[in-house]
């Protein structure tokens, strides 16, 4: 009903003051202004009695650090605005050469994460991942657990050519619509909690498998090459990665099987609604065709690089972005869809860049690792390739993986000589756990995506993490003694010195 | 001359007869209160939007048909802040269908500050016509509250827009 209305007024905006925001903000400034104008701090001295000193610009590295990892947690400002305040207080407190630091915002490992999103990107928008999943429910059929494993394992197929972020938010629908099937109470169910955490992890297992499916991948193996002068190809990775990823998802699979047993055994009328669904969407599109076409060839060049000398030449960067360009041309994409690129997830990604080539090139992350080196002097070399994966698995849930990565792994690639740990080994089982996130929404996009089903709780999130979490550590420690020597991966190196 | 050129004022449906609810009234009082304003032997809607206020009085925000329709089933929204680009699955829809009927009654009482849109756009009673529209075009919008000296005196839509530069442009 219409209310009497004479004078009606506009109402005053009341937005409420943000005073925990201020506080963090100045508590990444205070940290900052603290460190770096801090009188010089003593020397790090390594096991052999060599000397690290922090020089001011290493100092500076430090409070940058110390700022934008202060700055990410609490997401003071948007993600990407913190890495441009990184590469801000490098240039104006002269930390490093402002062309320097800028320039790791476009390093190649930036434009190919760029590159990847694109991909991301065109098959949602030709369509072509709508085509997949309903052909793959068409598939599984109505069996509660075998669309459990279909729901998983084309999760985690998508992420190994498009970024497991973009793969969430296309499955996420998807599953909405099976479990409207399933259940017509607004209610959680056991089957709601483990289709949507299981494809919030699942992701994560898969995202690791290619350079494709996260952005951290190419940042690490873009530290990799910088600090160890070694360049990890997109196949050696994905070789490395391939078990352990495959290996999580079906071990997450008997999880949720296991726990989050479905009430009913079957969705009746599931599998001919999808068929219906497939039937709808046509003949294949001209644009599904090149699409497919040009991303295959590109996965294939890219992985052929190690085995056709002609290839190997040619920077995995550019070759990936040809099919951007591809795009474009082919007018597959427009530059309506070039305006649509998250700036903030790409300038986060590039700000993680340069927070990790300043930590290392002024000497901060040296200076650090020969300081945490005390810790683990004495212990055998798995205890702190385990240790080391454990704390970037409890930081990847904090912060951002990519920032999670930034801030590690320059320290542990300088920590590894020492302890006779091969770099490799540091390098994988990082990216092994930086990608799985179990325990807070905030660890990665598809935790929260997932959220949004209003399935679970995040204290509900946070209690199956811990056993799942345990279970990446049990196939981390599995992959570094078991799969990866078998498969050739040097593990133990000479002690330095 | 700019004297003659149309201005806001003089097409604008005052708030009195335009369809307007308190934000803690229901989803069903706005599909009652859009039903109650009819035209023609078919009873076609009037009014495609309803403008909602508070307990002062004060406009906050308002609602279209869309706006209620979304509000019927969590599943017509897709999760935003991903990166990339959002994709659109009408097809999803042979799956949801028979729980969406089952259940879209029971959303009848939710409140319309659960689902309305603050204002945002809003225009002033001696505008130009063409501002109006301009802010239209640009914005998606079908209709803006028109504000004289602190208050809402009505609105003005695109409807009387049209019909106003039809006559004018002798289209």
């Amino acid at each position: 009903m219409s209310q009497s209305t004479t004078n009606v007024a506009l109402a005053d905006e009341a937005t409420p003051f943000d005073w925990k925001r201020l506080i963090f903000m100045f508590t990444g400034i205070g940290l900052f202004l603290f460190v770096y104008y801090c009188p010089p701090w003593p020397d790090a001295i390594d096991p052999l009695g060599e000397h690290f000193v922090l020089s001011q610009q290493a100092k500076g590295a430090l409070a940058v650090f110390l700022l934008a990892a202060t700055w990410w947690v609490f997401e003071v400002v948007p993600i990407g605005v913190t890495s441009l305040t990184i590469g801000m207080l490098q240039a104006l407190f002269m930390i490093r050469d402002p062309k320097v630091a800028f320039k790791d915002f476009m390093d190649p490992s930036v434009l190919f994460i760029f590159g990847s999103i694109v991909i991301g990107m065109v098959f949602t928008k030709t369509g072509l991942t709508k085509r997949i999943a309903y052909k793959m429910l068409s598939i599984v059929g109505e069996r509660t657990s075998m669309i459990y494993l279909g729901c998983f394992v084309m999760t985690a197929a998508l992420t190994h050519i498009m970024a497991h972020t973009a793969v969430a938010a296309t499955m996420f629908p998807l599953l909405m619509a099976i479990h409207a099937l399933y259940s017509d109470e607004d209610k959680p169910s056991k089957f709601g909690k483990g289709l949507f955490i299981g494809m919030a992890y699942v992701a994560g297992a898969g995202s690791i498998i290619t350079l494709l499916g996260a952005a951290r991948g190419a940042v690490a193996l873009g530290f990799y090459k910088d600090i160890m002068n070694v360049d990890i190809s997109f196949f050696q990775l994905t070789m490395y990665m391939f078990p352990v990823g495959w290996l999580m998802v079906f071990i997450l699979w008997g999880f949720f099987m296991l726990f989050f047993k479905p009430e009913r055994a079957i969705i009746p009328g599931l599998k001919a609604k999808a068929q219906r669904m497939y039937v709808e969407l046509g003949a294949w599109s001209t644009k599904e065709i090149l699409t497919a076409s040009i991303v295959v060839v590109t996965i294939l060049v890219i992985a052929l690089k190690n085995f056709v000398p002609a290839l190997g030449s040619l920077d995995k960067t550019g070759i990936l972005l040809c099919s951007t360009i591809a795009f474009f041309l082919l007018n597959i994409l427009t530059i309506d869809d070039l305006e649509e690129i998250p700036w903030n997830i790409i300038l986060l990604f590039a700000g993680a860049m340069s927070i990790g080539f300043c930590l290392w090139e002024t000497g901060a992350a040296k200076w650090m690792a020969v300081n945490w080196l005390v810790l683990f002097q004495n212990s055998p070399p798995i205890v702190f390739v385990l240790g080391m994966a454990f704390f970037v698995m409890m930081m990847t849930n904090f912060i951002m993986n990519v920032a999670a990565i930034a801030i590690s792994l320059p320290v542990a690639l300088v920590i590894a000589p020492y302890l006779g740990v091969g770099g490799e080994v540091i390098l994988f089982s990082a990216l092994v756990v930086s990608g799985m996130p179990f325990l807070l929404l905030v660890g990665a996009a598809p935790n929260a995506i997932a959220y949004n089903s209003k399935q679970f709780t995040t204290g509900e999130f946070f209690l199956w993490g811990v056993p799942a979490s345990i279970i990446l550590m049990a196939v981390t420690w599995f992959a570094v003694t078991v799969i990866w020597p078998l498969m050739g991966m040097q593990i133990y190196v000479p002690v330095a010195g | 001359m700019a004297a003659e050129n149309p201005i806001v004022r003089d097409f604008i449906i005052p708030i009195d007869r335009y369809p307007h609810l308190r934000e803690t009234q229901t989803l069903s009082d706005a599909v009652q209160v859009l039903m109650s304003h009819t035209c023609g032997e078919n009873e076609y809607l009037r009014y495609a939007g309803i403008l909602v206020l508070n307990e002062k009085n004060q406009l906050v925000g308002g609602l279209n048909l869309q706006d209620i329709l979304r509000a019927l089933d969590k599943r017509f929204a897709l999760p935003k802040g991903h990166e990339g680009k959002a994709g659109e699955y009408p097809n999803l829809a042979i799956l949801w269908e028979d729980s969406f009927f089952h259940k879209c009654s029971e959303k009848k009482d939710i409140a319309i500050s659960d689902f309305m849109v603050p204002t945002k756009k809003i225009v002033k009673g001696d505008d130009p016509l063409l501002k109006a529209l301009s802010i239209m075009l640009h914005g998606n919008e079908v209709v803006l509250p028109v504000k004289e000296e602190g208050s809402i005196i009505g609105v003005i839509r695109l409807e009387e827009i049209f019909l106003a530069l039809c006559g004018v442009c002798k289209l």
